[in-house]
């Protein structure tokens, strides 16, 4: 026998003893040591005490104070880049500013909808006419050169193309490229013959589409992208790592100012915003953002960076806040500077606060416990308060927040093995003061598309929570299949679980689910069990009426006939659904099929 | 949720047991893995065998005040035979660490001898030896190549010094080889 052996053999020892083991152990020791002990104990809670929870507001000149411009950073990149894999963000957000238009795939103009179709054929995509008077497909207009390719929903993320109506133009907007070189472009159509519309005017920036919008007759388009500054990939001239943009073919440049460094980015990553004047067909202001940039959060004129390390967890996460209204002026920085590993989920701006919801992790080797931070900073006031939240397990994960008036509804979901549930955490914001309340309704958790998509993580990509009015919110349940009604005026309770209102092998699709003037619209993905369907799955549009005042609260009032996929791929379309009205009938596109549908 | 209703859930087949036994024991099972397969997503894959062997033992166990020793002994074996697998355990330097202390308390180290004692012998040999001990050093020894903790950890755990400790662990493998010379091991 060897000593590995006898290691082994160990298991073999009475299970009362390793059980003993297991326990803490107490010994009898002088007073005098378990004072010092004591003493040593409270003197390091006191340091980390101390240390913990150290968030400030600051306002400086610079958002930099490490690189003034942009070649005094690349100088020093070029030999401390860290390298990621990632090229430019991966995400792609919904602005959801108010008054805004919000880009979509099908939009509508007089008698036409006009719908971005990523696959018109096998290797090309482009817009689609529907005739709404002739309930059909007019024709396909192909948007694509040969050199190009759109990105397609699942090779990178929704939506990487969308289209917007302004006046009588129409407005497409594609990322389109290979990945070492993404652009975006956007193409502006005259629709004066509806049937043939024309090209007037086009504009491309470099990187990927992270979001547009539209507001006060203007384009605002966000993109992303990155680049290597050190070794052989580096280029030689300081203006080739800044962004393209091009305006009917002319180029136009970026000046210094017009770029900002936030903090000390590891490595060339930026986010150009250019902000088109639809009236006067012009570029009127445009602005770059290098930085560790994690994700933008807009609100009310304000945009906020959030920026860490992608590389380094533990990398301490700072906000910066400009002002959309004011020529993106810089208007201050929160910097949260906790042990432990911090990310930040949203933030929401309320008067002169801003509203952040975070998740803290700390702890020591393999013992962590996991927390929500919620914070409120007045940045005019330079005044900040935050409380805490000790979630039950370090694994526990928010799956949803969503931000109802002064209440905040954060949905946490339970993602040890093999767990189904989610409970409700409520951070209470209340000029600038922050509280939360616990409550111990269970709930099913939420997960995604055909089950398993997003699953265990279906942040920003799956809204569990409908709002209703008057504090109700419709929410999945899975078992049986259906909506719950929750009340949140005081401590959430049902007030209507489910009966199963779809049949038990069915599931909605939550992309595709919204609330409008009482009517819930949503996508049920049910088995296709025809023959040789080898497990592909059909998916119907339903659109319930909901009455939470009854005991039967949903009534089906319209639903389209089984619709086939054309693939087994995530979701049922290559696209969004948007219902339109014409001449009181209801229509949505189908991309699977290339069909205007009505829904009975 | 205490052991008595995690062990109830097990025996009506309720799978919450698993989800509950994570959550009670999960962050200490992962810990004696990743003392021997030093990698955390190997632990994890550990953690999650445990359960599956868990669930599929109980029933028929009942282990009412040992959940946690029961479930230790599991990941202790599942982790050993995972090293084992790919090929790990001579390459882990701190499982050879502790082979080399535990061959000082074998009185002929040798390959072939292994075959001459049985289990139930050996498993005898190690509780009499376990039970000659004070309760302190039980657990130290315990500690040390059951749950494979390291000196530091030992030491902060029994609120003595690294030194003290392995002054301890070397005096009770004397003990232990004495007492296997003594019973006869000494072949």
């Amino acid at each position: 026998m060897r000593g590995k052996d006898l290691l082994e053999k160990l298991e073999l020892v009475d299970i009362e003893y390793i059980q003993a083991a297991s326990m803490p152990y107490r010994k009898k020791r002088i007073p005098a040591k378990i004072a010092a002990a004591i003493v040593i104990f409270l003197g390091i809670s006191i340091i980390i005490q101390m240390n913990y929870k150290n968030i400030n507001i600051s306002i400086s000149p610079n958002t930099s104070d490490k690189y003034s411009s942009l070649t005094d950073m690349l100088n020093y990149l070029g030999t401390n880049e860290k390298h990621d894999e990632t090229k430019g963000s991966i995400k792609s957000v919904s602005a959801n500013i108010n008054g805004a238009d919000e880009m979509q795939l099908s939009v509508m103009y007089k008698d036409y909808i006009y719908h971005f179709n990523s696959y018109i054929d096998k290797y090309s995509n482009g817009i689609q006419i529907f005739s709404l008077k002739e309930n059909k497909l007019l024709k396909n207009i192909n948007t694509i050169s040969s050199q190009t390719t759109v990105l397609k929903e699942f090779d990178i993320h929704p939506y990487t193309s969308g289209m917007f109506i302004s006046q009588n133009e129409l407005i497409l907007l594609r990322t389109v490229g290979q990945y070492d070189d993404l652009k975006t472009s956007v193409n502006i159509y005259s629709l004066d013959d509806p049937e043939n519309p024309q090209i007037k005017h086009q504009y491309m920036q470099s990187g990927q589409l992270e979001t547009a919008f539209i507001s006060d007759n203007k384009l605002y388009l966000f993109t992303a992208d990155g680049m290597c500054a050190c070794g052989f990939s580096a280029k030689s001239d300081t203006d080739d790592y800044k962004p393209y943009l091009s305006f009917d073919d002319k180029d136009i440049k970026w000046t210094d100012d017009e770029i900002n460094i936030l903090g000390e980015p590891k490595r060339v990553f930026y986010n150009a915003v250019s902000i088109m004047d639809l009236q006067k067909n012009e570029i009127s202001e445009k602005r770059a953002f290098y930085g560790d940039i994690q994700e933008i959060f807009f609100d009310e004129n304000t945009i906020s960076f959030y920026i860490k390390d992608s590389l380094n967890d533990f990398d301490k996460p700072d906000i910066y806040i400009f002002d959309m209204s004011d020529n993106f002026s810089y208007t201050s920085k929160i910097n949260i500077n906790n042990p432990g590993v911090t990310n930040i989920l949203d933030i929401k701006k309320s008067g002169d606060n801003y509203n952040i919801i975070c998740q803290h992790y700390s702890g020591i080797l393999y013992y962590w416990s996991s927390e929500i931070l919620a914070l409120s900073a007045d940045i005019k006031n330079n005044t900040l308060n935050y409380q805490t939240f000790k979630l039950d397990n370090s694994n526990d994960v928010i799956d949803d927040i969503v931000w109802d008036n002064g209440n905040t509804i954060i949905t946490v979901g339970k993602s040890s093995i093999g767990s189904t549930t989610a409970k409700f955490v409520i951070a209470k914001f209340d000029n600038g003061n922050v509280s939360f309340k616990n409550t111990s309704l269970s709930v099913d958790r939420v997960t995604g598309i055909d089950g398993h998509e997003y699953f265990n993580y279906p942040f920003r990509s799956i809204k569990s929570m409908i709002p209703i009015g008057n504090n109700l919110y419709l929410r999945y349940n899975r078992k049986p299949d259906g909506f719950d009604i929750i009340d949140f005026s005081d401590e959430p309770k049902y007030i209507y679980k489910s009966q199963g209102e779809i049949a038990s092998d069915c599931r909605f699709n939550y992309r595709y689910t919204w609330y409008e003037n009482g009517l819930l619209h949503t996508v049920a993905i049910i088995p296709d069990n025809s023959k040789g369907s080898n497990g592909k799955t059909l998916s119907e549009v339903y659109i319930y009426s909901v009455d939470p005042q009854s005991s039967s609260p949903f009534t089906l009032v319209k639903k389209s006939s089984p619709l086939k996929r054309k693939s087994n791929l995530y979701g049922i379309f290559h696209g969004d659904l948007t219902i339109f009205q014409y001449n009181g009938k209801q229509f949505y596109i189908n991309s699977e099929t290339d069909s205007l549908e009505i829904l009975q | 949720m205490n052991d008595e209703k995690i062990i109830s859930l097990y025996w009506k087949r309720n799978e919450t047991a698993i989800k509950e036994t994570s959550k009670k024991y999960g962050k200490k099972l992962k810990t004696v893995s990743m003392n021997i397969v030093q990698n955390i997503p190997t632990a994890e894959e550990c953690e999650n065998d445990t359960y599956l062997e868990a669930w599929n033992s109980i029933p028929p166990h009942e282990p009412h005040n040992y959940l946690f020793a029961f479930l230790a002994r599991i990941i202790r074996h599942i982790s050993l035979n995972r090293c084992k697998e790919q090929n790990t355990l001579k390459r882990n330097a701190f499982v050879c660490e502790l082979s080399n202390e535990l061959e000082e308390c074998i009185p002929s180290p040798d390959d072939d001898i292994n075959a001459k004692i049985d289990e139930i012998t050996l498993k005898n040999a190690i509780n009499y030896f376990l039970a000659s001990l004070n309760e302190e050093k039980r657990r130290i020894f315990i500690r040390r190549y059951w749950y494979m903790d390291s000196i530091k950890d030992i030491a902060k755990h029994f609120s003595m010094s690294e030194s003290n400790a392995k002054t301890t662990l070397f005096r009770i493998r004397s003990q232990m080889k004495e007492f296997l010379v003594k019973e006869g091991y000494d072949i």
